[in-house]
């Protein structure tokens, strides 16, 4: 069921009568591209799992006025996204950190969660992407672990591809410049 | 065509970064055990909670907006009391008729505590006149009559 083209899952949202099982498909068939490309930007679990939870109540309460300009799968990329950074900041703000600090913080936690077993390249990796500024981070990741398309990183972000190509290549010299370094 | 704009992509990336080309892509983080089994019946429990029944969060803008009123007001108050300061008051050397010294209190005291009867008995064992109130009885009749004013009507007006 999975395989449910989304002007299908959303038509079937919208009509209300199976409105659950609808939004159980669409939870089913994204929950885990999102969910990756969420931990990735918070690192811990648990902070990923409060903004996945938020994701999809944000999708249940707005579906219905979904207008399909956007395709749902950036629509609710977008909304991940939002999320993520808004946990970012808030974090930063809660704790009067600067940002950077926000990235050491990450970074250290990596070193320490139980839920993460990468070996010590990819440990370094990890901290390399850590280092760059979120919205770089989320392109990189974006194009590096999920292959995205330009065009759909540019419908989900609100950037040219112009902007995101050249954020990608400064993002990929500062890390290959981080991990010559080791 | 997915694999095509892989292999591209991995080609871009051995060209302009040779050393993080060389590193596996691969996912390192993991979830707890039947977590994403789990998952979308955690969103619906949380979708049924009323709002209501959620814990209140108050956001960090609440705390500024409230710092910021507070910077506000203080701000106000150490304006107020400047111009208060500065604007409002009477010059100095207009204070120094108004300053009342400790010897003016006593001296106030004092007056205030002689008793009355005691200076009008003093004024007339002194035989104190003054000159213009020196008044004879039978002029002060005389006047009364030169103004036609009745004496009776005098005592009870009094």
């Amino acid at each position: 069921m999975s395989d449910t083209p989304d002007s299908e899952l959303v038509l079937l949202f919208k009509e209300g009568d199976n409105k659950h099982y609808a939004f159980n498909l669409i939870i089913k068939k994204y929950q885990e591209r999102l969910y990756w490309h969420v931990r990735r930007m918070v690192v811990d679990h648990d902070d990923a799992n409060d903004i996945m939870q938020n994701v999809f109540i944000k999708v249940w309460n707005h579906l219905a006025g979904f207008r399909e300009e956007s395709q749902l799968y950036t629509w609710l990329y977008r909304i991940a996204s939002n999320e993520s950074m808004t946990f970012l900041r808030q974090k930063k703000t809660r704790f009067m950190l600067p940002i950077v600090d926000v990235e050491h913080e990450l970074s250290n936690k990596l070193s320490d969660d139980e839920m993460y077993d990468g070996d010590y390249i990819q440990q370094k990796l990890q901290q390399a992407i850590l280092t760059l500024p979120a919205r770089q981070r989320e392109v990189f990741n974006l194009k590096y672990y999920e292959n995205m398309k330009y065009e759909d990183m540019a419908e989900m972000l609100g950037l040219t591809m112009g902007a995101l190509k050249a954020s990608y290549h400064h993002a990929v010299k500062k890390i290959e410049k981080f991990i010559s370094n080791i | 065509m997915k694999n095509r704009n892989q292999k591209t992509s991995d080609e871009d990336l051995g060209s302009l970064a040779p050393r993080l080309a060389m590193i596996p892509k691969q996912n390192d983080f993991k979830v707890p055990e039947k977590y994403f089994e789990s998952f979308a019946e955690s969103v619906h429990q949380r979708i049924k909670t009323k709002p209501s029944e959620s814990a209140k969060v108050i956001s960090i803008f609440a705390v500024k907006k409230l710092a910021y009123g507070l910077s506000a007001a203080i701000v106000l108050l150490v304006c107020g009391i400047y111009y208060y300061n500065n604007y409002t008051t009477v010059p100095k050397q207009d204070l120094s008729a108004f300053q009342i010294t400790a010897a003016d209190l006593s001296e106030s005291n004092y007056l205030l505590s002689i008793d009355e009867d005691l200076i009008i008995e003093t004024a007339l064992a002194s035989n104190i006149h003054s000159g213009n109130t020196s008044i004879d009885y039978n002029d002060i009749e005389q006047y009364l009559i030169d103004q036609n004013i009745e004496m009776n009507q005098l005592i009870i007006e009094l």
